[in-house]
């Protein structure tokens, strides 16, 4: 998109760059993050209003950010990729001197001294936080649709949901006013709603990442990852993510891997298992369609496509969905004994309910667990990925929620937070109504190389990625 | 206002889980319980087949030993 010249280049096409694109022109003082920023806070005012990805616009601080980079870039202090890049917060990591609501009430007014440890890395980095975006309610949940900040809307069908509980950060991917986006996953919440927006998430390998400084929905089921509209972007961000902190109990001290150096486009010699069974059971005809068309398509690239199946993953389901429960219960605890009134209906009914759970139940999911994770190592022991849905239904409208989409919207995802192995959502095509549909592309532990790159080598040879939300269409009293 | 299945699902929660919920209780969550009724009967279900698996734990013993040195990347 950048090889064309930078002056015939529209703010929409600027606005939708990838970091991969814009980097260099940054480097190379060709584009400001000065320009990018009022860029950026210039589309967030034109069109948030409708789509209310975010809760707090940190317009003045991201002024002052991209000028100081401008700064330093000029003074031949250029950080790297995300130097100068407009970013986005999901609410649900601490930013130091700013509002951090978890999407609840029970911090409306909270305003950390620190920041979250993704946070503090991309503040190094140089990376210009333009706000924090809005989630579900204490990231519970897959439809963004928060009581206290209010829904979140996709950007690719006015009154749908964008997925959840990562809504704010897609939807403002997806709408081009942010070049990344920070998400967080304990059941779906980075893939499902990069999945309903046509964009891509990665959730890492449990502890590849630090969670210091994000807000626990699940212990042992969090995780920490990037949402970019690139696959690339996606590895260049991991780069600066990944790694150990020891406030982090969960974060595991092991090498970081150059996440972008072998995104080559060629598939030669991998080895992808389609898993139908169970993951492409039930859900919309137009997903599973547009799941079975990239098989050839990653063939043509030089994989051998296979088919496995993963025996008692629906039990794995299930237990992961108890371990949520019981955790986020066991969180809360205190919270719901002395504020119960802070929690909307919904929340204060599912956590007050996760206390039925006793610690055998709990136990014995964790038993399973292991169990899992030993016969998934085995049968991912000779293939370098897995694919499926991300989710086995697309975007739906925001009201009348189907009684049975709720366990839809998890049940693909869910599996891969209870066996902790890494896992990328990336577009692969479009439903006969125009929504995004997601492919879901998981690795062995600590192997998200390999996952990125067939996903990229995918992403190159396709062009979802590269169809926009018709914004101002969508959204005609605001052209 | 209690009701059969109402009373039925009262009584399953308290056979499985060994808590009495209230009329309202079992109202409010009659939309999940039967789910986490059925999650844990299905884990009860595991008990024999996963032997003496340890349960997956976050704890790693390995953070708590001074002598290693991290190299924080």
């Amino acid at each position: 998109m950048i090889q064309k010249n930078l002056q015939a280049m529209t703010e929409e096409e600027l606005a939708y760059g990838t970091i991969a694109d814009l980097a260099p022109l940054i480097a190379s003082r060709q584009i400001s993050p000065v320009e990018l920023t009022e860029l950026a806070l210039a589309r967030i005012e034109r069109f948030d209003g409708q789509l209310n990805s975010f809760i707090t616009v940190m317009a003045d601080h991201a002024r002052r950010e991209a000028k100081a980079a401008e700064g330093a870039i000029a003074s031949g202090d250029y950080l790297g990729p995300l130097h100068g890049i407009p970013i986005a917060v999901k609410d649900l990591y601490a930013t130091k001197g700013t509002l951090t609501t978890y999407g609840s009430l029970l911090f409306q007014d909270w305003v950390p001294d620190h920041d979250a440890a993704v946070v503090e890395r991309l503040k190094a980095a140089g990376a210009v936080i333009l706000g924090k975006t809005n989630l579900q309610e204490l990231a519970y949940g897959t439809t963004s649709a928060n009581p206290h900040y209010g829904q979140v809307y996709n950007p690719w069908k006015p009154g749908f949901h964008p997925g959840g509980s990562s809504g704010g950060s897609a939807a403002a991917l997806a709408a081009g006013f942010a070049w990344m986006a920070l998400g967080s996953d304990t059941g779906a919440s980075i893939r499902q709603p990069a999945a309903c927006c046509g964009v891509v998430g990665i959730k890492p390998t449990f502890g590849r990442v630090s969670k210091h400084g994000c807000l626990p929905l699940a212990w042992s089921m969090d995780h920490a990852g990037p949402m970019t509209r690139g696959v690339r972007d996606a590895a260049l961000s991991m780069n600066l993510l990944a790694g150990h902190d020891p406030r982090d109990p969960c974060s595991i001290d092991r090498p970081v891997p150059d996440f972008a150096a072998g995104l080559n486009g060629d598939l030669k010699g991998r080895r992808i298992a389609i898993v139908r069974s169970f993951f492409m059971e039930e859900g919309d005809p137009d997903v599973m369609a547009g799941v079975e068309a990239t098989l050839p398509v990653l063939e043509s690239l030089g994989a051998t496509i296979e088919e496995v199946e993963l025996p008692h993953i629906e039990d794995g389901f299930k237990a992961g969905t108890l371990t949520i429960l019981s955790e986020g219960a066991t969180y809360h605890a205190d919270h719901l004994k002395t504020r119960p009134e802070a929690f909307s209906p919904q929340c204060l009914a599912d956590f007050s309910l996760g206390r039925l759970y006793k610690a055998t139940d709990y136990i014995q999911a964790q038993r399973l667990r292991r169990h899992l994770m030993e016969e998934a190592a085995k049968i991912m022991a000779p293939l370098d990925a897995l694919v499926m849905p991300t989710s086995p239904i697309t975007a739906t409208p925001a009201e009348g929620n189907p009684p049975d989409h709720p366990v839809y919207r998890v049940r693909n995802t869910i599996p891969f937070n209870f066996l902790g192995l890494p896992a990328i959502s990336l577009p692969c095509g479009f439903s006969k109504e125009g929504l995004p549909i997601g492919l879901q592309i998981v690795g062995k532990a600590f192997d998200e190389a390999t996952i990125l790159d067939i996903a990229h080598a995918y992403e190159q040879a396709t062009t979802w990625g590269e169809r926009r939300p018709a914004m101002d269409a969508h959204h005609p009293s605001l052209t | 206002m209690s009701t059969a299945s109402n009373d039925d699902l009262k009584r399953e929660v308290e056979a499985v889980f060994g808590a009495v919920l209230s009329d309202e209780e079992i109202e409010t969550g009659k939309g999940r319980l039967p789910t986490m009724l059925a999650n844990a009967r299905l884990l009860a279900g595991w008990a024999n087949r996963l032997g003496t698996t340890a349960p997956a734990q976050m704890l790693q013993v390995s953070e708590y030993d001074t002598e290693k040195s991290s190299s924080n990347d």
